[in-house]
């Protein structure tokens, strides 16, 4: 089903626009939510259950919270009690989220570890009708909700369908990005009206999208799938030209897949949050992390990272340390659970879990080196801004980068291991025209130039959009059907081309 | 309302113009022979109505089974008879009643034998590859071969004649992990047909009576698909019917599915192997049961043509 999620989401599309539009302004709303729900309900029957526990469970927990501080006014109150009711006001929503936490990141460990311990091949079809489109997406989505609510941020929503929405809005399902509820209620209350110029704007979007997936993705993951699955044979630079290329393929297809589900929204109004931000120019793996997949990164740090960084035990750990070793241990011990948990929201086994390590050292490294480089600079007096040096910066990273993603790719920690190994020793020579024919190399390498003059323009802060948005409706049309057409006639989809899967849309 | 009219024929001009060029990549990509890139999809099923007219005495429709399973060259090699592989992947037997009305148009066919796998086939989402307007999409691949001819040659399945004559070889064998048992049980209830198969089923026999084409109702080996739930079903069919009813799968002392050298993958599709042995039972059946009105066309010169598609299994089966 590979494309599968495409195609229906092209056509859920089609079908709710007319509903959408057609709809009073206040039902709008309802009407994408009923879209939303039928879309996770036709990939996982039973999966619709859980979302739907986590809609309400959601709910309720923001209304608990809610009532818990109406309930509770400490206002006039002498500085004591209030002191005395705001603990206690604490302690009961801290149950409340507590309750939260149990039922829905129970609901998503127990689904996504049956799905991996499970073999596909025992229970295909259970497993697919039990795990609910999105589980991981939504489940945090909805955690970040709650837990701002719980920090009083903002007031809980007191609209059932609206927050309905906001959990389960169908674009976001398959590859995120995760929402913030503050960003995108607001956006998804307005019930905008369907606007000429914003679905041009969508479209643009979805077929930039389709462009980077069929055009440049698919072709990638034929090379990196032969080095994957070959290993043994090849060596030296084959192994680096499938880490390239598998790197290549996840960039294009997860940030076209993001662009894909930005389209859609974009149609009806709502904006999504960025999840990538040019992360090939990154001068240390820190700031990549900053560019890639933003909105998982920025979900561990305002949820993980800082509680942990500013919890009571923390304090208490490192109170009697000299204050740098302190600081040290803080940032260790928050640095470590972020990224033990990035590596097991990417997969349990040891594999993902050893990949979020790779960069908990990688960032405690750069801690530590960072200011031993600045002085060296700075003694050297050497220019850190001059080209030349952030070029280094840039390919300093990316090595580190590729490894990752050599350890992200591989079926399991041996292979890893294995093809680390084989990068030292001469193999076969890689089978250029066996692997995909001239012509095919001739339109990988021509979409490749147009994925990073786009690049190249974001960089000089050209708004590309912008410049799309203000040509006339006829031009805007003929663009589309043109890239259209493009991508129809020289995708590699269909006939000749095995689909590969999503790779995150399993998460 | 002169700006309105010349809005309203920009508009129209720019959808015309779209759908043009949308048609013309789709003609342009779309296969023009059978060796071509896709020519097989193309042409699967269809290549029919290339052959001339009225020389093919036999008929057979039906799913993947029908173009692994059945050799139109080695029934002609044995016993002289000519027939059509019509199979295409995911058959519905919908299909099968509008391929029935193109034969109809050209051909004569004595006797349309009908594979029962597709009964229990429901129609899906997938792309039909013989619609022109979904050309753009399954053919897109053939970009790479585009020769001078794509951009003016229109498609046609009416002028290459095809000499595998519709069925498809493979030379793998695989051993299937299924047991001899595979059938089930014998006194399992009949399997239903989904409701609008069994519509169309009638519709197919009903049409074939009123054009006196014998109905032969047959079962190909295919241990992972059928069972005798399905067996019983058919089975009750053709007794209503009063057609034909052969199941390959029931082992008989003319014929046995041989499990571990009659398929290319687990049990689903039979290689050049098991489509020659149960071509050469078929052949048999019909030599056997249709004399009447099937004749032997070997060294008639009208059917000479006939020894090309023989050699032409001998060159490409090994």
């Amino acid at each position: 089903m590979p494309y599968a999620i495409l195609t229906f989401f092209g056509i859920f599309t089609a079908v709710s626009l007319p509903a959408y539009a057609i709809a009073p302004a206040k039902y709008r709303h309802i009407v994408l939510l009923l879209i939303s729900l039928i879309c996770a309900g036709y990939f996982s029957p039973y999966g619709l259950l859980f979302m739907l526990i986590t809609i309400f469970t959601t709910y309720l927990a923001g209304i608990c919270m809610d009532e818990i501080t109406k309930r509770n006014d400490t206002k006039g109150l002498e500085k004591q009690f209030r002191k005395q009711i705001k603990e206690k006001i604490k302690r009961k929503k801290k149950l409340i989220v507590f309750c939260y936490i149990i039922i829905n990141l129970g609901i998503l460990f127990v689904l996504k570890y049956f799905k991996m311990f499970f073999s596909f091949d025992i229970v295909p079809t259970a497993v697919k009708m039990v795990f609910p489109l999105g589980l991981s997406y939504y489940t945090l989505q909805s955690l970040s909700y709650v837990i701002d609510v719980f920090r009083g941020k903002y007031q809980a929503e007191r609209n059932l369908l609206k927050l309905g929405l906001f959990i389960s809005c169908f674009p976001q399902l398959h590859e995120g990005p995760f929402g913030r509820y503050n960003l995108l209620m607001p956006q998804m209350c307005r019930n905008e009206q369907i606007k000429k110029e914003n679905v041009f704007s969508g479209v643009g979007q979805i077929l930039w999208g389709l462009f980077k997936i069929f055009m440049v993705a698919n072709r990638a993951a034929i090379i990196s799938d032969e080095v994957f699955s070959h290993y043994v044979r090849y060596g030296g630079v084959t192994i680096v030209l499938g880490a390239v290329a598998f790197t290549l393929q996840l960039y294009a297809e997860f940030s076209g897949y993001i662009d894909v589900a930005a389209g859609i929204s974009k149609i009806f109004g709502i904006k999504l949050t960025q999840n990538f931000d040019l992360p090939f120019i990154a001068r240390d793996v820190a700031e990549f992390w900053r560019r890639w997949h933003i909105s998982l990164g920025s979900w561990f740090r305002d949820y993980v990272f800082y509680p942990v960084s500013t919890s009571r035990w923390l304090r208490n750990l490192t109170k009697k340390m000299k204050m740098a070793l302190g600081d040290f241990t803080t940032l260790t011990v928050s640095l470590l659970t972020v990224w033990f948990l990035t590596g097991l929201w990417h997969g349990a086994s040891i594999k993902y879990i050893c990949y979020g390590l790779y960069y908990f050292i990688l960032m405690i490294l750069l801690h530590k080196v960072s200011p031993v480089f600045s002085k060296l600079f700075e003694k050297l007096k050497i220019n850190k801004e001059s080209k030349l040096v952030i070029l280094l910066q840039i390919l300093k990273t990316q090595f580190f980068v590729l490894i990752g993603m050599l350890m992200f790719r591989a079926n399991n920690l041996e292979d890893f291991l294995s093809m680390m190994k084989n990068i030292f020793r001469s193999g076969e020579t890689f089978p250029f025209l066996k692997v995909l024919e001239m012509p095919e190399w001739i339109v990988l390498l021509l979409s490749m130039i147009v994925v990073i003059v786009s690049a190249v323009i974001k960089m000089k802060h050209i708004n590309l959009e912008k410049l799309f948005n203000n040509l006339t409706t006829y031009q805007k049309y003929a663009v589309c059907f043109g890239a259209c057409c493009i991508i129809i006639v020289f995708g590699a989809y269909g006939l000749d081309y095995l689909p590969p899967d999503p790779i995150y849309g399993g998460f | 309302m002169y700006k309105k009219i010349k809005r309203l024929s920009l508009f129209i001009v720019c959808i015309m113009l779209s759908v043009g060029i949308y048609m013309y990549i789709g003609m342009v990509v779309t296969p023009k022979n059978i060796e071509d890139s896709g020519g097989q999809l193309y042409y699967s099923g269809m290549g029919f109505l290339a052959e001339p007219e009225n020389t093919l005495d036999v008929m057979v429709y039906g799913n993947s089974d029908v173009y692994s399973g059945f050799s139109p060259a080695v029934l002609f090699e044995k016993y002289g008879i000519t027939a059509y592989s019509s199979g295409r992947p995911r058959q519905t037997i919908n299909n099968i009643n509008r391929l029935l009305g193109q034969t109809l148009k050209k051909q004569q066919p004595k006797l349309a034998i009908l594979e029962t796998d597709c009964f229990y086939s429901k129609s899906t989402v997938e792309m039909d590859s013989t619609n022109i307007l979904f050309a753009p999409f399954i053919y897109h691949s053939r970009w790479k071969e585009i020769k001078t001819r794509d951009f003016h040659d229109f498609p046609s399945r009416k002028e290459d004649v095809d000499l595998n004559k519709g069925y498809i070889p493979s030379k793998v064998v695989y051993k299937t992990k299924y047991e001899k048992d595979y059938m089930g049980n014998p006194k399992s209830d009949p399997k239903p047909f989904p409701k609008e198969n069994e519509k169309h089923i009638r519709s197919f026999i009903e049409k074939c009576k009123k054009e006196n084409i014998e109905i032969l109702l047959l079962e190909l080996p295919s241990p992972s698909s059928w069972s005798y739930a399905k067996h019983n079903a058919v089975k009750e069919l053709a007794k209503q019917y009063d057609v034909k009813f052969v199941d390959m799968n029931i082992p008989r002392d003319d014929f046995k599915v041989e499990l571990k050298s009659d398929f290319r993958d687990n049990g689903n599709h039979m290689n050049t192997y098991g489509a020659a042995r149960s071509t050469e039972f078929i052949g048999q059946y019909i030599q056997d049961n249709y004399s009447h009105i099937i004749t032997n066309k070997k060294g008639d010169k009208k059917y000479e043509a006939w020894n090309n598609v023989v050699d032409h299994y001998h060159r490409t089966k090994l």
